[in-house]
């Protein structure tokens, strides 16, 4: 039998429970071939449960651990790995949970689960030298509006109709943290999102939209004049205004900006 | 060499003594304060990818104290291709660390672009051989050094098996000029699973090219039908395990020992006991029993 026919015939076991083909090369040994088989489908599941366990506390805690690894089980058969990196196995449970109509009574779980993903991301992200505000001092303010800036790699955000990080705080924290978030849940409260490494210990903030949206059009490449432009709708949209200033204090005071340059 | 004869040291002695715990990302803070008295750290390749990230700092820190061993679990050296990502990425960390050894498992780990994230057994055959070292030369040349291949715990053998063990090991060790990492608990666990006598590996597999040793955890799980070893690497090393590495020390002499630990883990002092006790026995020579 070739490689490529077992190693077909084996991956159907581990990820369809489908022992027909591969059964038939195991040597019975200890235990009849199919149960052989079994230890390996096991173990992969496993592997992929405690990975997201390990990701996902939050959402573990929200639905119940129990619930959970059944969910992880039913994910690890929709979605299996991609990568020889364990760490990086899971990013596609946020829409996983979305597509369950069994948990549609909690909607707010899949940006749970997007900003526990996007903590593991910021987590292990590539650390670059922080520019200071003194960077600024070589270049004109008639070439201002042309600044790209470009921040830190740990920087995601995200953006939620639910408040996110409150829900995600409650979900391992005290019983006050859990009543403020189910009062925001009650209230509708919504949640613009930054999370950022400082050293080894990652922030989750809650900011205000307008800053979200200066820093999310940034990142997209946007100049400084155009996230200004964006920023300043989306604060006549929530009756909040844009101040310049105290947006790069924020992200200067943060360590957040790591190259600042005039476009070309 | 006949089952009996002692080993002599022989001038890389001193080095063939190393002594070694793995170093798992829960432990950083006990390692940083506590500072064992071990010669080297082994970490698992994939856990340090990002440089730049919390953990590549700690392995930074640590490397100023201890020499490092890069031991990989995903590359899946029998895959039907190596994700070339995944070999870049470990290109990078092997410049960056500069590891005394390097070393991947004997096994396939994913197929087609899907990945099962563990080390999944061969069947003994020549095709085996061929896929294997090929990709152990294609590691190789990416890294511009020798790997080491540790034959893994394994929990069925295939019918189509043509040739043992330590027969393959050997012909990729002659195709490739790799070395062999001896996993004392896989080749108790394989015995007992599949009813293979360790004197026959042990006469057969050549120590010349074993550059490390590992030692880690197991335990019998029983069910209705049958009981099955696991190399689970939750608890200590067991006697039986332990009689075996002395066992090997008597053909092989000093190789630089590992203990490896991966859940349940204890207080770190408790590995650094256990990979003394290797030490020690290293350092008593062959015991001629």
């Amino acid at each position: 039998m070739s490689l490529k026919l077992s190693q077909e015939q084996f991956a159907r076991a581990l990820t369809q429970s489908d022992f027909s083909g591969a059964s038939s090369w195991v040597r019975d040994d200890a235990l009849a071939a199919e149960r052989h088989l079994w230890i390996y489908h096991n173990q992969v599941h496993l592997a992929w449960r405690d990975a997201l366990e390990t990701t996902y506390p939050a959402v573990g805690a929200l639905v119940g651990i129990r619930y959970f690894r059944s969910l992880a089980l039913r994910y690890g058969r929709c979605h299996p790995s991609s990568s020889g990196n364990l760490q990086e196995y899971g990013e596609e449970l946020p829409r996983f949970l979305e597509s369950r109509p069994e948990i549609g009574q909690y909607p707010y779980l899949a940006d749970v689960a997007r900003l526990e993903w996007a903590r593991g991301v910021a987590l292990s992200s590539a650390k670059e030298d922080t520019a200071l505000p003194a960077a600024l001092g070589g270049i004109g303010l008639e070439q201002w509006p042309d600044l790209r800036i470009r921040f830190a790699p740990s920087l995601q955000l995200l953006i939620s109709a639910y408040p996110v990080a409150k829900l995600w705080v409650a979900a391992q924290g005290t019983p006050e943290e859990k009543l403020d978030a189910k009062s925001a849940l009650t209230h509708g409260e919504a949640a613009a999102v930054a999370i950022y490494r400082d050293q080894h210990q990652v922030t989750v903030e809650t900011i205000s939209p307008v800053l979200w949206r200066w820093l999310f059009a940034l990142r997209e490449k946007a100049v400084l004049s155009e996230a200004v432009d964006v920023a300043v709708q989306v604060g006549s949209l929530v009756n909040e205004s844009f101040d310049l200033q105290s947006a790069m204090d924020w992200a200067f005071t943060r360590g957040l900006i790591t190259g600042i340059q005039v476009a070309a | 060499m006949d089952q009996g004869t002692c080993a002599v040291n022989d001038a890389n002695a001193p080095d063939r003594t190393r002594i070694g715990i793995g170093l798992r990302v829960a432990q950083h803070e006990a390692w940083r304060l506590l500072r064992p008295s071990v010669d080297f750290i082994e970490i698992h390749a994939e856990n340090y990818f990002n440089a730049g990230s919390p953990a590549r700092a700690d392995l930074d820190l640590l490397r100023q104290d201890y020499a490092v061993s890069i031991h990989g679990v995903g590359l899946g050296l029998g895959n039907d291709t190596l994700d070339d990502r995944h070999v870049r990425s470990l290109q990078e960390l092997v410049v960056h660390s500069e590891p005394f050894v390097v070393s991947e498992h004997v096994c396939w780990t994913g197929l087609q672009g899907a990945h099962f994230n563990h080390l999944l057994p061969m069947p003994f055959t020549r095709e085996t051989l061929i896929r294997v070292s090929d990709h152990i030369e294609q590691v190789q040349s990416v890294l511009g050094r020798t790997i080491l291949i540790e034959p893994i715990a394994a929990y069925l053998r295939y019918k189509e098996d043509q040739i043992n063990e330590a027969d393959l090991l050997n012909a990729l060790v002659d195709r490739t000029g790799c070395g062999i990492l001896l996993d004392v608990t896989n080749l108790y666990v394989n015995s007992r699973n599949h009813g293979e006598d360790p004197q026959i590996f042990l006469d057969t597999i050549r120590f010349s090219a074993v550059e490390e040793i590992h030692l880690a955890g197991c335990h019998l799980n029983q069910f209705r039908d049958g009981s099955v070893w696991i190399d689970s690497h939750d608890r200590s090393v067991s006697d039986d395990v332990w009689a075996l590495y002395r066992r090997i020390l008597d053909r092989a002499g000093p190789r630089p020992t590992l203990i490896e630990r991966d859940a349940n883990l204890p207080a770190l002092q408790q590995l650094v006991d256990e990979a003394q006790r290797a030490r020690l026995f290293m350092q008593e020579g062959p015991s001629c029993r």
